[in-house]
């Protein structure tokens, strides 16, 4: 079933919406929940309730890219049930890396929150990611957005998962270096 | 900004960057198998170069080593084959003219079409020149003169006339050397190909 099927199904309030978006994006949804929760039960329940996120806000939403749409549903429910967890003290340390990588991102100084606005964030991120290598770039994107292990990235990419960590690496100070020049302090 | 609201904010970007990630992996698979064809003509050019190689090559070997194509059953005469039917061969043995069954002319297992003429035979000098059996030399013996070239060739039918020739890898234009005071043998030279030559030895057939 193409996407714009299963858009129509939500859209007509029809319950086989549900079935048919577990039975295409099932796997990829539970793929992005695992890789930040490490968790198979916690996992399959952002999965369901990424399901009811969609649900609910389809219609008035009519997304132009299913898959990146739930995708990001996925992720920030599995990111709030992180956080939760993290709380608790009961959080794995693998997504804690990705998080950790991230945080080299920010700066030693930082400014007020208030000085950053998100959207031109977005943007100005956007705008840096435009500016890679289309290999770069998709690593960057399975590190940071998915969450991706080394390894599968590594896989994914047909390189050593030495080269990955590297190149990682370099796109963080380049990423670090964009947003300084453009007065962004995060 | 805290890790995790970096993380949130990693959330925001471009929709075709999230799916272009998502699908890298198919489009790598893709190029992979463009790899693979790439590889899998190169190969097929390769055998292909390999067989025509080796098709050449044994072209010239067969012309060098003439005893193994006229074996045991080219013994004593230029007689031809029958056309038998199936794959065993009989000789009719002191036969020198095709025979009606020649006109089938099926192929026999050494690809020389039955009813043709496989033992190379040439007249000169009123003599019929039988080849040898002998591998073709690279050197021409001493005392044997360019005396002509094979002028007419006929694969069914015994020559009558001088520089005329029958049998396999002979044709019209191969030179002819002979010595006077050595009438019983001449010498035919072969184009090896890639610049080689050699001189095969031909017997005067006294019977």
């Amino acid at each position: 079933m193409t996407d714009v099927d299963i858009i129509s199904l939500y859209w007509d309030r029809n319950e086989d919406a549900i079935l048919e978006t577990s039975r295409k994006y099932g796997n990829y949804c539970y793929t992005i929940a695992y890789n930040i929760l490490y968790n198979n039960e916690d996992s399959e329940e952002c999965v369901n309730d990424t399901y009811n996120k969609a649900w609910n806000t389809m219609p008035p939403q009519r997304p132009s890219l299913l898959s990146a749409f739930l995708g990001k549903i996925t992720r920030n429910i599995s990111l709030n049930r992180y956080k939760e967890n993290n709380a608790q003290k009961r959080s794995g340390n693998r997504f804690a890396v990705v998080l950790d990588e991230l945080a080299e991102l920010a700066s030693q100084d930082p400014g007020p929150e208030e000085n950053v606005i998100e959207g031109e964030l977005t943007k100005a991120v956007n705008s840096f990611l435009a500016s890679l290598p289309k290999d770069k770039r998709v690593m960057f994107v399975r590190r940071y957005f998915y969450a991706d292990d080394i390894g599968a990235i590594a896989k994914r990419m047909n390189v050593p998962e030495n080269n990955v960590s590297v190149a990682l690496r370099r796109i963080r100070i380049k990423m670090q270096e964009y947003l300084t020049e453009r007065g962004f302090e995060l | 900004m805290k890790k995790e609201d970096l993380f949130e904010l990693m959330g925001n970007i471009d929709e075709k960057y999230i799916e272009e990630a998502e699908n890298y992996h198919k489009a790598k698979i893709d190029q992979r198998i463009f790899k693979y064809i790439g590889i899998a003509a190169s190969v097929i050019l390769v055998t292909g170069l390999l067989a025509v190689l080796i098709a050449v090559i044994g072209k010239g070997l067969s012309t060098t080593s003439p005893n193994e194509t006229y074996s045991t059953t080219m013994a004593t005469t230029g007689q031809n084959y029958e056309a038998t039917g199936d794959t065993e061969e009989t000789t009719t043995a002191e036969s020198t003219v095709p025979t009606e069954a020649t006109t089938t002319a099926p192929t026999d297992p050494t690809g020389v079409s039955s009813g043709m003429i496989e033992q190379p035979m040439i007249m000169y000098n009123g003599v019929l020149y039988k080849f040898s059996f002998s591998p073709v030399s690279e050197d021409l013996p001493e005392g044997f003169e360019l005396v002509g070239t094979i002028e007419y060739y006929d694969p069914e039918n015994i020559p009558t006339e001088d520089f005329q020739a029958t049998g396999t890898d002979l044709s019209v234009g191969q030179e002819i050397y002979a010595d006077p005071e050595r009438p019983n043998e001449i010498f035919v030279r072969y184009d090896l190909g890639e610049g080689w030559t050699g001189y095969g030895s031909f017997y005067a057939d006294n019977n």
